[in-house]
């Protein structure tokens, strides 16, 4: 049996494909745009190209993400809630909390032994502490937001970020740069202060070990390590945490 | 500029003045949800009387009085009043397009975007010169601080005697003693202001009626609780909000919805048990998005219909201490919140709570934790969501949608 994910996100659309809810054979991530239903429609080809296969051969489409409802070849859809909550226990079913830092949102999400949503909160209110924040300080430094994480290691004291905005965040940024703060500290700063934002979160709905992540952010190693310092706790990242909502979807099929 | 130096509206205080410009603001009712009643008897009593107490608020010669949330609108009736509450002209206003110019008075007029949508609302419906000129003003200080502000404001716009009193948060017997202490103290205060004098006779036919309609109201909710007639909760909810218990109408309007009720019954007209969401928090009108949404996949118990404060009957013998106790009651103070949300879940059966956040609202504070940990406790689902029902620039429904859908997919 064939099922395809499809997670339609505020940035990024993601889509995975699944054979007998075993085995991922293909995965495929593309900015959204302005059209949501194009952008699925283009990540589903370019999916099934991967994986080498028509889509006849598809049983089921789950759809999630803010755009879930609004594609035409969908079987069914789901929310990002227990999309990721089903990926993660697909991916590595030992995790009982999952933080999901996506684009424009954040979430924390207590699973039970089964993969199911025991509770969750989202962050959706405010993009300091997302994705998006990340974007906007790397372009205010200058540098490429996936060499971040690698940016923060040589860093030798964090820069403290004290904006909870991330408009305000990106001023405080330039007058750090302006005083010559390093760039490794800035970057640093602000991987500290996603994760305590995070860490609130997680801390709201409580958290059971072990902690997993998803979401794009998750392949940040810089917010992995600012994380599992305040928390002193293994952060678990799978081989595919961007996917995780897509994977999860195809799951549900 | 609206208002003189010495806060006085520039165009005049005048309830000819006043009407013709409500008239003009609220031409752009939202009709485009509107829901066929499910009791349409008592809809249409409710709907007329509403109608009815709006336009004698504007007549000259009626006396009117604004009132927050916890005073007795049983001791104004005696006195042949006619009382507004600030919310309930929010909620009026909410319902209308004419809310976005309230609100864009009120930044033009230097209030802070923080404090509640409906202090604000209320604030920017009378810069806009659409309220009733008020012949008194009757509010606590506790625990709604902008409230009782928002009061003295209006007796300074209006030129009109404020009078003013303390809930206690706690109920002991000191308590409920001095704040019926202030309700005979506010009892002068009117004599003094409309130069009647209290009529005992009159007070005792007041108490009566509230007590009848609530009676009704009671009656009605017992049949709630136990089976589910679809748009009941919901007119439970909406008679709570006339609020006028004490005037003869508000016997018809029980009266009327527990015959409906009982005929629904007779018929069979109950639907099968879907699963109960608490309502907890300020509600907006059945047009809004977000209660459209849930009662399709849900039924909606609205907490404020089963609050203590808002139920009990009033001790003919010791009138003012019940009052008093009642007004106590109301008060959102945490302990109370759990133990009567707790209540509440128990004797309606309910699978999920749904907290909604008022942006702004100070009293908010301790309730969300309070309601949490009892959900907690009791093993039922819980879900907070941030919701402006007037401020449209406060919340965005596809965010709240976004979490009920998570929600529900984990009941
Ligand atoms: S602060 Fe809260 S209780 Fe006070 S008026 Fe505003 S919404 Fe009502």
């Amino acid at each position: 049996m064939i099922t395809v994910g499809i997670d339609i996100g505020s940035l990024s659309t993601k889509s995975a494909v699944l054979k007998d809810k075993q085995e991922v054979l293909a995965y495929d991530v593309i900015y959204t745009g302005g059209n949501n239903r194009q952008s699925a429609q283009t990540t589903f080809r370019n999916v099934l190209d991967k994986a080498g296969l028509t889509e006849d051969q598809v049983d089921v489409v789950v759809t999630t993400g803010y755009g879930r409802e609004n594609v035409p070849f969908s079987n069914k859809n789901f929310s990002e809630i227990t999309c990721h909550a089903k990926g993660m226990y697909f991916l590595n079913p030992e995790i009982r909390t999952i933080l999901d830092i996506g684009g424009q949102d954040s979430k924390a999400i207590q699973l039970d032994d089964d993969g199911n949503v025991l509770n969750f909160l989202m962050n959706d209110k405010c993009a300091a502490g997302c994705g998006r924040f990340l974007d906007i300080i790397a372009r205010a430094l200058n540098v490429q937001l996936e060499e971040m994480g690698e940016i923060s290691l040589a860093s030798t004291s964090a820069a403290r970020i004290s904006s909870m905005c991330s408009v305000f965040a990106e001023t405080e940024v330039v007058s750090l740069v302006a005083v010559g703060t390093p760039a490794p500290d800035i970057v640093k700063g602000v991987h500290d202060s996603i994760a305590t934002r995070s860490i609130a979160l997680l801390k709201s709905v409580g958290i059971r070990e072990p902690l997993g992540m998803s979401g794009g952010v998750a392949k940040n190693i810089g917010i992995i390590n600012s994380l599992q310092e305040k928390l002193k706790m293994k952060v678990h990242v799978t081989d595919y945490p961007q996917v995780t909502g897509a994977i999860g979807a195809a799951y549900l099929g | 500029m609206i208002l003189t130096r010495e806060f006085k509206l520039i165009d005049g205080n005048d309830r000819k003045l006043q009407a013709r410009k409500m008239r003009e603001n609220l031409t752009s009712y939202n009709m485009d949800n509107y829901i066929e009643p499910s009791f349409p008897k008592t809809a249409r009593y409710r709907s007329l009387f509403n109608a009815y107490y709006i336009t004698e608020c504007f007549k000259e010669q009626t006396k009117v009085a604004y009132v927050g949330e916890v005073f007795p609108n049983e001791l104004l009736f005696a006195f042949g009043f006619i009382s507004l509450n600030f919310e309930s002209i929010s909620t009026l206003f909410s319902q209308s397009e004419a809310i976005d110019m309230c609100l864009r008075l009120t930044e033009e007029n230097y209030l802070p975007r923080d404090l509640c949508s409906s202090v604000r609302a209320a604030y920017g419906a009378a810069l806009a010169n659409c309220l009733p000129r008020p012949d008194m003003i009757i509010i606590n200080n506790h625990l709604c601080d902008g409230l009782s502000k928002l009061g003295f404001q209006f007796s300074k716009i209006y030129d009109t005697v404020y009078s003013t009193f303390n809930v206690p948060l706690q109920e002991t017997d000191e308590s409920v003693a001095y704040l019926a202490e202030q309700f005979q103290h506010v009892l002068q205060e009117i004599e003094q202001a409309t130069g009647m004098a209290y009529d005992d006779a009159r007070f005792r036919q007041v108490i009566a009626l509230s007590n009848e309609a609530k009676d009704y109201f009671l009656k009605t909710i017992d049949i709630a609780k136990k089976v589910h007639i679809p748009g009941l909760q919901r007119e439970l909810y909406e008679i709570m909000a006339v609020n006028c218990w004490g005037m003869k109408e508000m016997v018809k309007i029980c009266r009327t919805l527990y015959d409906e009720t009982q005929e629904k019954l007779a018929a069979g007209e109950t639907a099968p048990r879907m699963k109960r969401m608490l309502w907890v928090g300020l509600a907006p009108d059945q047009s809004h998005e977000m209660v459209q949404y849930l009662e399709h996949k849900i039924e909606l118990v609205y907490w404020t219909t089963y609050w203590e404060g808002n139920l009990m009957l009033l001790d003919s013998g010791q009138t003012l201490e019940t009052m008093a106790r009642r007004s106590i009651s109301y008060l959102w103070n945490s302990v109370r919140m759990r133990e009567q949300t707790a209540y509440v879940c128990d004797e309606n059966e309910i699978d999920c709570i749904i907290l909604v956040n008022t942006w702004g609202c100070r009293n908010m504070m301790g309730l969300g934790q309070a309601v949490r940990e009892m959900a907690l406790l009791k093993k039922i689902k819980f879900l907070s969501v941030d919701v402006d029902i007037r401020d449209k620039n406060n919340y965005s429904f596809s965010q709240v949608k976004n979490r009920i859908d998570a929600f529900l997919e984990i009941l």
